[in-house]
């Protein structure tokens, strides 16, 4: 619909100054209600209507308003009467403080409520960054220990290499005399590799031996001349590899289990293994 | 009471629903002077526009719950109770006939449907006196002497459609006037 038309009809001003008829009313009162622009014109020559009325006042004479008061006496909720000056400024004070004071509660409990909303929300991110944090200390932790192993790990073969590498060098070396040990009949699950060297006649072994039964050791013997020399017992070993005794000559080296800390002479009967150069 | 005290017109309205003696005094105190001069625009007279005025104030004390502030300002629903007991008092026969026994002091028409203006009006009345007679008479005659469409149609021996268009366009016109 055109509303300024509307606006403009002259309806307005006949519905507010009561000289329209119900259906006249109705219908306008629907329209403010959809159009905000006729409600605010209905709203303006209403303030317009009472400035005017405001503007032309004539006070009443006095007698008017007591005639009124007297007449209402007994309905004021106070129940004060009019010429008790005290009561009646009581009665003026009272309720705009009660108003007051429903305004400052109600600010309170919008400030409660306002406080607690943000308490709780406080909490769940809390808790929500706490857990993040664990899960985070958590896989920091894990990532570290890994970093760990893997640098014990990496350490290891770092010396495992170091270790094969010095064998390998061995082995490399031409001076280095490789002398097969080969198990004796019924001990052929049995060899040694010994390693001489011719120059520096430092001798190294290499055993593949069964564990000896407790309270007994292997003990490594030169054969010099036909006779058994004492090379040294299998104790000092590192990564399968022994250090024995420096032996100047030799034609032939072999194991036996002797008792533990070794014996002078050996035990040809627990002979393990045997080889020539 | 406290000068400085300023309702809204929502709080007035609660606390007069509220019975508040206060409620009532503020309303007094601010809107009497408005209201009397309302009953006055429409009885001169002011020995009687007093007992008016103070049947208005008891009636909009005892009919507060009724007000609706959906429907309108509560200064306009407290103008048309003035009006309108102003108009039943304008039309109850003691007063016609009291006012008979004095010199004319009211607007009076003659069957001819010419509306003699012989006094001096105030407010709103003396604005729409200030318009062409084609506006001024359906306006005089409905908002202040309390006629009916119908009844000013026969007055002014003029078809209801006219009357409706006149008074529309004089109301146009008056709230022009109001502005300025």
């Amino acid at each position: 619909m055109n509303t300024e038309e509307y606006i403009q009809s002259g309806i307005i001003e006949s519905c507010v100054l009561g000289l329209a008829s119900q259906e006249e009313v109705s219908s306008l009162e629907a329209l403010c209600l959809q159009y905000p622009e006729i409600k605010k014109a209905v709203q303006d020559f209403e303030l317009l209507l009472e400035k005017n009325a405001l503007d032309n006042a004539i006070a009443p004479p006095s007698e008017v308003r007591n005639n009124i008061m007297n007449a209402l006496k007994d309905e004021f909720n106070t129940g004060s009467s009019p010429s008790k000056v005290t009561e009646s400024s009581e009665a003026t004070i009272i309720p705009i403080q009660l108003k007051e004071r429903a305004k400052v509660f109600s600010l309170w409990r919008y400030a409660a409520v306002a406080s607690i909303i943000l308490l709780l929300s406080s909490v769940a991110l809390n808790y929500y960054f706490y857990s993040n944090y664990q899960e985070s200390k958590n896989n920091y932790e894990a990532l570290l220990l890994n970093n760990n192993t893997l640098q014990a790990n990496n350490n290891l073969y770092k010396a495992k290499f170091n270790s094969l590498q010095e064998k390998f060098q061995m082995l490399e070396n031409p001076d280095m005399k490789i002398v097969q040990l080969r198990g004796l009949p019924g001990k052929e699950a049995n060899t040694a590799t010994v390693l001489w060297d011719t120059k520096s006649r430092d001798v190294y072994l290499m055993p593949t031996l069964i564990a000896p039964p407790s309270g007994k050791e292997y003990q490594l013997w030169a054969i010099v001349d036909g006779k058994p020399v004492d090379a040294g017992m299998l104790q000092n070993c590192e990564d399968g590899m022994c250090k024995m005794k420096n032996m100047p000559d030799a034609q032939a080296f072999a194991i036996t289990l002797e008792n533990k800390g070794g014996s002078k002479t050996p035990d040809m009967n627990s002979m393990y293994v045997i080889g020539k150069i | 009471m406290p000068e400085n005290i300023k309702y809204s017109e929502d709080e007035l309205v609660l606390f007069l629903q509220e019975r508040q003696k206060n409620a009532f005094d503020y309303l007094y105190e601010n809107y009497s002077g408005a209201l009397f001069q309302m009953v006055v625009s429409i009885i001169p007279d002011r020995e009687i526009a007093k007992d008016v005025l103070q049947e208005v104030f008891i009636k909009i004390w005892k009919q507060v719950e009724t007000y609706d502030a959906a429907k309108g300002r509560l200064f306009t629903w407290m103008l048309n109770i003035t009006r309108n007991a102003s108009i039943d008092k304008l039309r109850n026969k003691n007063y016609k006939n009291t006012q008979k026994n004095r010199e004319f002091t009211e607007d009076v028409y003659d069957a001819g449907g010419k509306v003699s203006m012989n006094i001096d009006h105030i407010g709103l009345r003396k604005m729409v006196h200030t318009l062409k007679d084609e506006w001024k008479e359906p306006l005089e005659l409905s908002y202040f002497q309390g006629y009916t469409q119908d009844e000013i149609s026969k007055i002014l021996d003029l078809p209801i459609g006219t009357i409706k268009t006149r008074l529309r366009a004089a109301l146009k016109e008056l709230r022009k006037i109001m502005i300025t």
